[in-house]
């Protein structure tokens, strides 16, 4: 049974660190939490910034239990303008969470997982990608995808070279248009499916970047014969209460903020409004 | 439980009786017009007079209060909350209006997950005495979704005006204690067979008015079926301004947001307002990405809410009590009632006509509500 006198709307205090900037655009926030918080990879938290709003977001750092916590933000908005101009070391925000139920890992184990993501939806795939790592040897490969816009866009990119020395690890790079200097592919993150050498049968697919994008990789995939029960979405939906009460997240008759956001393409696929 | 009966001349007496041991709401007949919903008065407790048919207004604001204070932050103190029920009592409802709270229960006190705190202080302690409905609105269905216009269980005291006495049913020992106290006796069998009749012809004019809009299958199976088809919606949903009415005075709306206002000392207050899912702004994302972003996408959320996704999480039960408030309180005259009923429809030409916003007429046939 839930708690009856838990209080579902109160956010722990959580002060930044550090801000790390990633992107002209993006930005990661280290926060320091009054309490520990303990999440599995694919959940998300909302974040309060006091007096302008709270928005979620998936944390960027590793899953498991912790009183820190990365969240990595790309300027969008009301609320994601005013944490880059004006949240700092020092500030203080508040954190509800975490929500969702995250990726099912336990039904990827054994299969190879292919990992597609684009633009900001890096930041929510590292936690996920972190948590692939720390137990990999239950995978049979792991195959990373990741297209931007320029190669000023990819965040982490520092990281990219110890991902790809990681055991039954691949890691391809993509980005939008021909870039000074870039000698790697062109193309959109599709293009990195042309010539897949995965499994198809044997391969679950996770992936989160924005909607367009999300559109034509699940086409392609669909295209390339992918079971739409292997495919994993990082849905975006306006959020409000996290807690599959305020009816503002849905898909059908799932609440994104309680049943995914990661969601089984399978199960929504027949809904209205699924790539907007 | 157990059936009792009292005379007409003693129901102030139990409302005094509850007026002394709690706050009491009521949904109150007396004076001119229809059944309103008030905090009850206690000079007025003599006048009382019991409602035929629901009031105007949705009772769910005591439950969950149009705007509600839920947190203070960054102030410890009000992560565990140790909020003391809230003795409250609510006379005089119908069970349209029982089920509406049986609806917002499942989602904010039986959760598996999460429980509001908020909901459960004002909700563990309620005190309900309902009524049988003896009259209907021409814009009442309960018949049609499932319901009927008396209630089963879920209340502590029922009352049905028959003959010239009231029959009492207690759901509860609480409810029973407080009709042994005013002096009520045991009620003669014939009594409850009256009250059978009455039942009988209640919902017989029910089911006669509402037979037009009666359809092979039950309106979950058409609303879950009809996913991705929108000619009824398009079609009756012509004249919705997405002014949200239809939802706030709803029994089984609960859609809200979440919104923080500065105090003083660096302290900030939370607030839930209740909010509406046919305001366009409701699902915006950033970058004005919007999955419904069209007037009849949200006018057809409405029905799938109801319909398919609530009962789909929530063991099978509609979001929709049939009480007709929707369509008593549409500017754009649309009945519900219609646009469900042509999701059945083959074509247009098939469907009851397109609502007009002009007083008088009334394109199903309904007059207007008394
Ligand atoms: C589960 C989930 C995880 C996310 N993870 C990340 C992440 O790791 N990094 C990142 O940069 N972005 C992420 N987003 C998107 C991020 O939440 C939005 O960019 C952000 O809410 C925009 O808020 P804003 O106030 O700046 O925009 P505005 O357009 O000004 O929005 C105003 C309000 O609307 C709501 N809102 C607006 N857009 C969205 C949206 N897309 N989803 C939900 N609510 C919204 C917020 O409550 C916000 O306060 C995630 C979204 C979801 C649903
Ligand atoms: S009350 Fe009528 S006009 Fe207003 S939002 Fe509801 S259906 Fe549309
Ligand atoms: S949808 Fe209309 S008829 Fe159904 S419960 Fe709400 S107000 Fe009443
Ligand atoms: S955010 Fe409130 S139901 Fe999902």
């Amino acid at each position: 049974m839930p708690d009856e006198m838990k209080n579902i709307y109160y956010p722990i205090e959580a002060e930044v660190i550090k801000v790390i900037p990633e992107t002209p655009t993006i930005k990661t926030f280290r926060f320091r939490l009054s309490e520990t918080l303990s999440f599995r990879a694919g959940q998300f938290v909302q974040l309060t910034v006091p007096g302008i709003g709270e928005a979620p977001f998936t944390p960027s750092s590793a899953p498991g239990e912790s009183k820190e916590l990365e969240i990595t933000i790309l300027r969008a908005g009301r609320v994601t303008d005013y944490l880059h101009d004006n949240i700092d070391e020092g500030s203080r925000t508040g954190i509800r969470g975490p929500f969702g139920e995250g990726y099912p890992t336990d039904k990827f184990k054994g299969h190879t997982v292919l990992v597609v993501g684009g633009g900001v939806g890096l930041a929510p795939m590292r936690a996920g990608i972190y948590g692939l790592f720390q137990e990999v040897d239950d995978y049979k490969r792991i195959s990373i995808k990741f297209g931007a816009r320029t190669p000023e866009d990819f965040c982490f990119a520092e990281e990219f070279d110890d991902w790809a020395k990681k055991p039954k690890t691949d890691l391809t790079l993509t980005i939008d248009k021909p870039y000074p200097g870039w000698t790697g592919r062109v193309g959109v993150v599709t293009v990195l499916l042309d010539e897949l050498d995965v499994d198809i049968d044997d391969t679950y697919v996770i992936s989160c970047g924005p909607e367009i994008m999300l559109k034509f990789v699940t086409l392609k995939l669909m295209d390339l014969g992918f079971d739409p029960y292997h495919i994993y979405l990082s849905m975006n939906r306006r959020m409000s209460c996290g807690l599959g009460k305020c009816h503002r997240c849905n898909i059908g008759p799932y609440y994104i903020c309680k049943d995914g956001p990661d969601m089984c393409y399978g199960d929504i696929m027949n809904y209205p409004n699924v790539f907007g | 439980m157990s059936f009792f009966q009292i005379s007409r001349d003693s129901l102030p007496d139990l409302l005094a009786a509850l007026y002394d041991r709690r706050e009491l709401f009521w949904v109150n007949s007396s004076g001119e017009g229809k059944p309103r919903f008030s905090r009850a008065i206690k000079d007025e407790i003599p006048d009382y007079v019991l409602p035929p048919y629901r009031g105007v207004e949705p009772i769910k604001g005591i439950l969950f209060p149009p705007k509600q204070e839920v947190a203070e932050y960054p102030e410890p103190s009000r992560k565990i909350l140790d909020i003391e029920p809230k003795e409250r009592a609510i006379f005089g409802i119908t069970a349209c209006d029982l089920e509406g709270i049986r609806i917002f229960d499942r989602v904010f006190m039986e959760d598996d997950e999460f429980i509001d705190p908020f909901y459960v202080a004002n909700r563990k302690n309620l005190f309900i005495v309902t009524v049988d409905c003896t009259d209907i609105y021409p814009s009442c269905f309960c018949s049609l979704v499932g319901g009927q216009p008396f209630p089963e269980n879920g209340f502590d005291i029922n009352l049905t005006p028959v003959e010239n006495s009231y029959l009492v049913e207690t759901g509860t020992t609480d409810g029973e204690e407080l009709i042994r106290e005013i002096g009520a006796h045991e009620a003669p069998k014939d009594l409850i067979t009256s009250r059978e009749k009455i039942r009988k012809a209640v919902i017989s004019r029910l089911e006669k008015q509402n037979q037009p809009f009666e359809t092979p299958k039950d309106f979950i199976d058409l609303v879950t079926e009809n996913q991705k088809q929108a000619k009824s919606y398009e079609h009756h949903g012509s004249t919705c301004v997405s002014c949200g009415a239809c939802t706030y005075i709803c029994p089984g709306c609960f859609c809200f947001a979440i919104s923080d206002n500065p105090l003083e000392n660096g302290i900030f207050q939370r607030s839930t307002t209740w909010d509406s899912c046919q305001f366009s702004g409701f699902s915006r994302m950033a970058g004005m990405l919007n999955p419904r972003g069209k007037m009849v996408q949200r006018f057809a959320h409405r029905y799938n809410h109801k319909f398919f996704h609530y009962p789909w999480r929530y063991g099978g039960h509609p979001a929709c009590v049939g009480c007709g408030r929707c369509i008593d309180n549409c500017m754009g005259r649309i009945d519900m009632r219609a646009t469900l009923r042509d999701l059945s429809a083959q074509s247009v030409s098939a469907m009851y006509p397109a609502p007009s916003p002009l007083p008088g007429e009334n394109p199903t046939g309904q007059t207007d509500s008394k």
